[in-house]
């Protein structure tokens, strides 16, 4: 397949799941709209293998096999009760894909040797650290609304200055790894402040405003998947990755005007409608 | 490619996506959630090649490697892109009949 096509195929799918969103975002098209982000996933699969010479590795289908019979098992048999925290667990294991993505790529197996290592290190560790903290807060959003985590916020004390500490760690990480070879030493330090911010991050908010911090670690996924696509070079997954991200922080920003909340409010754990249970505040 | 190129890319990805939905009825923001989720897991595209490149440029140990982690992030990823495109449309099924009922 010759580039100029790659490129051609790239926008038209891009376009198509913009207009799969947009579909999906009207009750009438949302079914429409579904099925065509699906049939691009799938179209994007095959393309991928087909641009990157891949269709001959069969260890591939084996993996994606294993994958869609564990999802379509999850999909059809969870009661619809269950969904919100179904949702929010499929983001977390998305999340971890990224950041798997992500340390291949920082100690350079399964990625084509570039003329650019500092982009590829830095994005590689981004990507890492996106991804375990939409992981590691999924679990903790699954584990509230599934009460096996307290409904309630919980604020430790100094969590502010905890988190802060949680993110300059990271940030500094991240800048480290543009300067270092020593990529062992920033992986374990990214896995590890990466899961804790995810934690400290989503034990903070209360089991009822759960569906918007899903909504935003949602948005969190396509950004993280979008910045490994930047480390393995792969324009389709950056151009989906980043729609993901955008149009999903803006449906995060329509769901608090809807509940009527402010984002920070929320995210600092100051919560008003703690009474109700997060399921009558999902349906 | 030029990471200037994809850096670009993301942007103007990222401007088009955040312009792309306005009124979303409070109906449908479970769904829509949940069908974005499903579309996250196009991080499977980065896995895929991941595991291709290693299975077929990669010799020993790194191969290994590569194709146990990649794997397990092909498995992750499918799963959350079949498990979240076939949840949004139970999701929305269920819409359908519930209206359905309410007209009848």
């Amino acid at each position: 397949m010759s580039e100029t096509l790659y490129y051609i195929i790239c926008i038209i799918l891009s376009v198509a799941v913009l207009s799969g969103i947009s579909l999906m975002s009207k009750v009438k098209t949302a079914v429409a709209g579904n099925l065509l982000s699906a049939v691009s996933v799938l179209l994007g699969i095959v393309i991928t293998l087909l641009y990157k010479e891949l269709f001959s590795g069969w260890t591939i289908y084996i993996f994606m096999l294993l994958g869609i019979l564990i999802g379509s098992t999850f999909a059809y048999r969870v009661k619809m009760i269950e969904m919100p925290q179904l949702v929010a667990l499929l983001n977390g294991v998305g999340g971890l894909a990224s950041a798997l993505v992500g340390v291949l790529s920082l100690i350079g197996i399964g990625v084509v040797i570039n003329e650019y290592p500092i982009f590829v290190n830095v994005t590689s560790v981004l990507a890492i650290v996106v991804g375990l903290i939409t992981l590691s807060g999924s679990l903790v959003a699954a584990g509230k609304l599934h009460k096996i985590l307290p409904q309630k916020p919980v604020v430790w004390k100094k969590h502010s200055t905890i988190v802060t500490g949680f993110i300059i760690i990271l940030i500094s990480t991240i800048i480290y790894s543009a300067f270092t070879s020593n990529t062992l030493i920033v992986l374990a330090i990214s896995v590890v402040f990466s899961s804790l911010f995810g934690y400290a991050f989503a034990i903070r908010v209360g089991g009822a405003d759960m569906p918007i911090t899903i909504s935003l670690l949602n948005s969190l996924s396509g950004v993280a998947g979008a910045i490994a696509g930047m480390a393995v070079n792969d324009l389709m997954l950056v151009s989906i990755g980043g729609i993901v991200g955008a149009s999903g922080l803006f449906l995060t920003q329509i769901m608090c005007k809807a509940m009527n909340r402010s984002l920070s409010d929320i995210l600092l754990g100051k919560t008003s409608v703690e009474k109700k249970s997060p399921k009558e505040v999902v349906a | 490619m030029n990471p200037l190129i994809l850096v670009a890319v993301f942007i103007v990805t990222s401007v088009v996506g955040y312009f792309i939905i306005k009124n979303v009825p409070s109906l449908l923001h479970t769904p829509l959630m949940s069908g974005m989720n499903a579309l996250s897991g196009i991080t499977l595209l980065g896995a895929i090649v991941v595991v291709g490149i290693t299975l077929f440029a990669v010799e020993g140990n790194h191969m290994l490697l590569g194709q146990i982690f990649g794997g397990i992030a092909v498995i992750a990823a499918s799963v959350n892109v079949v498990g979240g495109f076939g949840v949004t449309h139970r999701m929305l099924k269920m819409f359908d009949k519930k209206k359905k009922q309410s007209k009848s």
